[in-house]
C-alpha cells in the first residue's frame, strides 16, 4: 500500500489536537538533534485529577506509533520506576486500551488514550500489578502509598 | 533377476506366479503406494494405524494407534461443516456461528447449553459481539459510497472530497463507518498477528461487534475487484523495469570481462563459461531437491492464501482449531510441511491414551499426507525402534558423554595392570604408571623388561583382552554402540544427499525416454525406503545399548543383521546403478526394497516381542531409571 496511513493519521492527531484539547494535558511531536519535527515519536503530559492525591502535578510521558498504527496501539510510558501500581519498572502502562489484544481500537484518539491515563492515575487497578512496590503499598498500607504518591508530585509539581 | 523383461509389462500379476511370500508382499506394497500417489489430489479423510498389524506375528499386541492425515484445507472444510452443523441447528446465520464457536474456545457443549437454557438469546449474542437480528441475503449493502466533509473515517481521520467520492465499509450491526483502505488494512494486521477474533474498530463508545465471514467476505471481494482494475499500469512498470534489469545486467557482465582479463573476451569463451556457471547453478539447486520443492510449494500455498484477507483468516482460523487441541492434533515438524495429523484413538481397548502407550515402550508413529514420518508424542522425526524414553536418554548420554569419551578414547590407555586411566604427555614409549608402579611399553602395553630399545617396539600388536567390569568396558561398549549409531547417521545424510540429487536426473532421463511420470515414481519409493530404514538402523544401536542380556536380544540383534544387510544390499544397487540404467532396472530395485521392507517389519516386531517377558521390561526400565 503506497499510503503511509501512519504518518497521515498522526498528522489529524495533531491537526484535531491543535484545534481542541482538554486543560492541563499537553501532546507534541518530539524534535531531532536537527531540529527536525519526529512525527512518530511524542512527548505529553497528564495532570493529576483536582481533588486527588494526584493533583496539581502534570505526568510526563511518551509515546511512540509503531510502524503498524493505528492498526496497532502506540507504545505510551512514563519515565522509569514511575510510581504507580499499574506501571511496569521500565514505565510501560498496563491499561487494557493501550493492549492490542485487549481493547484497543484503531479508532482510540490520542485524546481519548491520556484522558484514559488520566483516569488510570487516581484508580488504579488492583487486579493487574505491574510492580511490586507501589502495588504492594497501595494494597496493604495507604498511608504509605499516600506519602510516596505525594513525594513524587513534588518532582512533577505545576510551578506556575 | 534373469526374467526381468517379463517383467517389464506388469510385474504385478506375474509376480504371483513365483508364490513365494516375500513376492507377495511386493505386490501388496507397491501396488498400495501407487495407489496413494494417485489418489493424492482427493484424499478422503482416511483412518491410518502407528503399526501395520495389531499384534506382532507371535501375537503380542502393539495397541496401535488410530489417526489420520489432513491438510490445512481440509480442516477447513472441517470447520465449515461443523459451522452448518450448528447454523441449522441454532437457525443462526454461518459467520455469527462461527464467532460463536471462536468465542467459546471451540467448547460446541457449553455453547448448546448456554444458548439453550439462557433466557434472552438476544442477550447471549449481544455479549458474544454478535448481531442478534438475522443478516439479509445480500450483504453488498455494506459497502457505500460517501461524499461530503461530514463523513470522516476515523482512523485515517480523512473526509472524501466532494468530487471524488470514497468507498466506506461497516458491519451490519453497527454500521460504523470506515475507509475500505484502512478496514482491510485493520483485518491484515489482525491476521498477521493470527487473531481471529476481531473487533469492529469504533471506539467512542467502545464497539464490541466481532466481524464475521460474511461480512469479511463482502470487503474481501471488494479489495480483490479494486486491486485486479490498475493492472495494466502494473504491466508497464514491469516491463520498463525488465528492461531496466537487462542493461543493467549488460553493464555488469562487461565489467567483469574487462577485470579479469584486461581484454575483450571473445564469443567462445563467453559460451564456455556461462555453460560453466549454468552447470553449478544447476548441482546448488539440485542439491536439496526435496527441501526446495517442499519450500516452493509452501510459499506458493502462501501466497494463495495471502491473496485475499478471507482466505488469510480462514487459513488462522483451521490453525487456531488445531492449536486449541494440541492432543488431538499435530503439525508436521519436517520444515514447510504444514500438513496436520490427526489423532483417533487406538484399536485397542487396553489403552486410553499417548502416555499410556509409551509407558508400554510402544511408538506412535505418524506418517503425514506428505509421507514424512514422525512420533506423535515426541515430534521427533521417526525414532523407531526406540521408545521415546531412550531417545531422550541417549541423547542426553551423547551430549554429556561423547566429547569427553572421545577425547578419552583417542588420548588416553589403561595401565594393562591396574586399569587406571593414563595419558601420556610426551617422553618415550617406556611408561611406568603413577598408581601401580608397573612399567610397560605404550604401543604393546607388554611389560618393559622385554624391551631392549627405548623408540621402537616389535611386539605391538593391538589392544587385547580387557577386564568386563572395568570403566573402559562400559565406555567401550557405549563408544561401540555410538560408533554404530554414527555411522548410520553419517550414511543416511550422504546417502540422501547422493539419491536426492540423482532423482533429478532419473526425472530428465525419464522425459528424453519419452515414458509416464508414473514409471519414475518407484526410484522415489525406493529412496524412500532405503532412508527410513537406516533411520531404523541408527536408532536400533541406541535401543540395543539400552537392552539387557536376554535371549530376546539375540533375536533382536539376528532381525537386524537381515536388515542391515538388505539396506546395504539396496545401497550396493544404487550406488552400482547407471542413472542411464535406473529405469530399466526397476524389477530389481523393487525386488530389494520389498525383501528390506519385510525385514524391516520383522525387525521392529522382534523389537516389540523382546518386552513380552516382563524380567526383561522390568531390567529394561530400570537402566533407563523409569519405573
Amino acid at each position: 500500500m503506497a499510503r503511509d496511513l501512519r504518518t497521515e493519521r498522526i498528522q489529524q492527531e495533531r491537526k484535531q489536537w491543535r484545534k481542541d484539547h482538554p486543560f492541563g494535558f499537553y501532546a507534541k511531536p518530539t524534535k531531532a538533534a536537527d531540529g527536525a519535527l519526529d512525527l512518530h515519536n511524542w512527548t505529553a503530559g497528564v495532570p493529576g485529577k483536582q481533588g486527588t492525591i494526584w493533583e496539581n502535578a502534570t505526568y510526563p510521558l511518551t509515546i511512540s506509533f509503531p510502524e503498524d498504527y493505528p492498526a496497532k496501539p502506540p507504545k505510551v510510558r512514563f519515565p522509569n520506576n514511575f510510581y504507580h501500581p499499574n506501571v511496569y519498572p521500565s514505565g510501560t502502562i498496563c491499561l487494557s486500551i493501550l493492549n492490542e489484544e485487549q481493547d484497543w481500537r484503531p479508532a482510540i484518539s490520542i485524546k481519548q488514550l491520556l484522558m484514559g491515563i488520566q483516569e488510570l492515575l487516581d484508580t488504579p487497578n488492583p487486579n493487574s500489578p505491574a510492580q511490586e512496590p507501589a502495588w504492594r503499598a497501595f494494597q496493604k498500607s495507604p498511608e504509605e502509598y499516600e506519602k510516596k504518591v505525594k513525594s513524587q508530585k513534588l518532582q512533577y509539581s505545576n510551578k506556575n | 533377476m534373469s526374467d526381468s523383461e517379463e517383467y517389464e509389462g506388469s510385474y504385478e500379476y506375474d509376480n504371483s506366479d513365483e508364490g513365494s511370500s516375500l513376492e507377495f508382499s511386493d505386490v501388496d506394497y507397491g501396488d498400495d503406494n501407487s495407489l496413494n500417489e494417485l489418489e493424492h489430489e482427493d484424499t478422503h479423510a482416511k483412518v491410518m494405524f502407528s503399526f501395520p498389524t495389531s499384534t506382532t506375528s507371535s501375537g503380542i499386541p502393539t495397541h496401535r494407534m488410530k489417526y489420520q492425515a489432513l491438510c490445512i484445507d481440509e480442516i477447513q472444510k472441517c470447520i465449515e461443516q461443523k459451522v452448518k452443523e450448528l447454523s441449522d441447528l441454532l437457525q443462526l446465520d454461518i459467520g455469527k456461528c462461527l464467532v460463536l464457536l471462536l468465542t467459546y474456545g471451540w467448547n460446541e457443549h457449553k455453547l448448546l447449553d448456554d444458548y439453550v437454557n439462557c433466557k434472552e438469546q438476544s442477550n447471549l449474542l449481544l455479549e458474544h459481539g454478535i448481531y442478534d437480528k438475522a443478516f439479509p441475503s445480500n450483504l453488498n449493502c455494506l459497502l457505500t459510497k460517501e461524499t461530503g466533509e461530514e463523513v470522516i473515517c476515523s482512523i485515517c481521520c480523512c473526509s472524501p472530497e466532494p468530487s471524488e467520492p470514497m468507498s466506506f465499509f461497516s458491519l451490519f450491526g453497527c454500521r460504523h463507518k470506515f475507509c475500505t483502505d484502512c478496514y482491510s488494512h485493520y483485518i491484515q494486521t489482525k491476521n498477521e498477528g493470527s487473531q481471529v477474533i476481531i473487533d469492529c474498530p469504533f471506539s467512542d463508545p467502545k464497539c464490541t461487534l466481532k466481524v464475521t465471514t460474511l461480512e469479511l467476505n463482502v470487503l474481501s471481494d471488494f479489495i480483490e475487484e479494486s486491486i485486479k482494475q490498475p493492472k495494466e499500469n502494473i504491466t508497464q512498470a514491469k516491463l520498463i523495469s525488465e528492461d531496466e534489469i537487462k542493461q543493467l545486467y549488460n553493464l555488469s557482465s562487461d565489467e567483469e570481462q574487462f577485470d579479469s582479463n584486461g581484454n575483450v573476451i571473445n564469443q567462445f569463451d563467453d559460451d564456455k563459461e556461462e555453460n560453466e556457471r549454468e552447470v553449478t547453478s544447476i548441482n546448488d539447486i539440485v542439491y536439496d531437491f526435496h527441501k526446495a520443492m517442499l519450500k516452493r510449494e509452501r510459499e506458493e500455498l502462501d501466497s494463495k492464501r495471502n491473496r485475499t484477507i478471507l482466505s488469510k483468516y480462514w487459513y488462522n482460523v483451521s490453525n487456531q482449531y488445531c492449536m486449541t487441541q494440541v492432543k488431538r492434533f499435530k503439525h508436521c515438524p519436517y520444515p514447510d510441511c504444514e500438513s496436520v495429523v490427526e489423532f483417533l484413538g487406538f484399536d485397542s481397548d487396553n489403552i486410553a491414551s499417548i502416555e499410556e502407550q509409551i509407558s508400554l515402550l510402544l511408538i506412535p508413529l505418524v506418517r503425514c499426507g506428505r509421507k514424512h514420518q514422525f512420533c506423535f508424542a515426541c515430534m521427533e522425526v521417526s525414532h523407531a525402534p526406540c521408545p521415546c524414553k531412550v531417545v531422550e536418554k541417549w541423547k542426553q548420554k551423547c551430549e554429556d558423554d561423547s566429547e569427553t569419551l572421545n577425547w578419552i578414547q583417542s588420548n588416553t590407555k589403561d595401565c594393562p595392570k591396574c586399569h587406571s586411566i593414563i595419558e601420556k604427555n610426551g617422553g618415550c614409549n617406556h611408561m611406568s604408571c603413577t598408581a601401580c608402579n608397573y612399567q610397560f611399553c605404550w604401543l604393546c602395553l607388554g611389560d618393559w623388561s622385554s624391551h631392549t630399545n627405548n623408540y621402537r617396539c616389535d611386539q605391538y600388536k593391538g589392544n587385547d583382552s580387557l577386564d568386563g567390569d572395568s570403566v573402559r568396558a562400559s565406555l567401550e561398549r557405549y563408544m561401540f554402540y555410538f560408533d554404530h549409531f554414527n555411522n548410520q547417521r553419517i550414511s543416511h545424510d550422504k546417502d540422501r544427499e547422493i539419491l536426492e540429487k540423482f532423482e533429478s536426473r532419473i526425472r530428465e532421463l525419464q522425459i528424453k525416454a519419452g515414458v509416464s511420470w508414473i514409471e519414475t515414481v518407484f526410484y522415489k519409493e525406493c529412496v524412500t525406503a532405503l532412508l527410513e530404514c537406516r533411520q531404523i538402523l541408527k536408532w536400533s544401536y541406541a535401543f540395543l545399548f539400552y537392552v539387557p542380556k536376554c535371549r530376546g536380544k539375540q533375536l533382536v540383534e539376528a532381525a537386524q543383521w537381515q536388515l542391515s544387510d538388505k539396506v546395504e544390499r539396496l545401497s550396493k544397487l544404487f550406488a552400482d546403478t547407471p542413472a542411464s540404467e535406473v529405469l530399466a532396472c526397476k524389477k530389481s530395485f523393487l525386488y530389494i526394497k520389498s525383501s528390506m521392507i519385510v525385514a524391516q517389519e520383522k525387525f521392529l516386531e522382534t523389537c516389540i516381542d523382546i518386552f513380552a517377558d516382563p524380567t526383561t521390561m522390568i531390567s529394561f526400565k530400570r537402566r533407563l531409571n523409569i519405573t
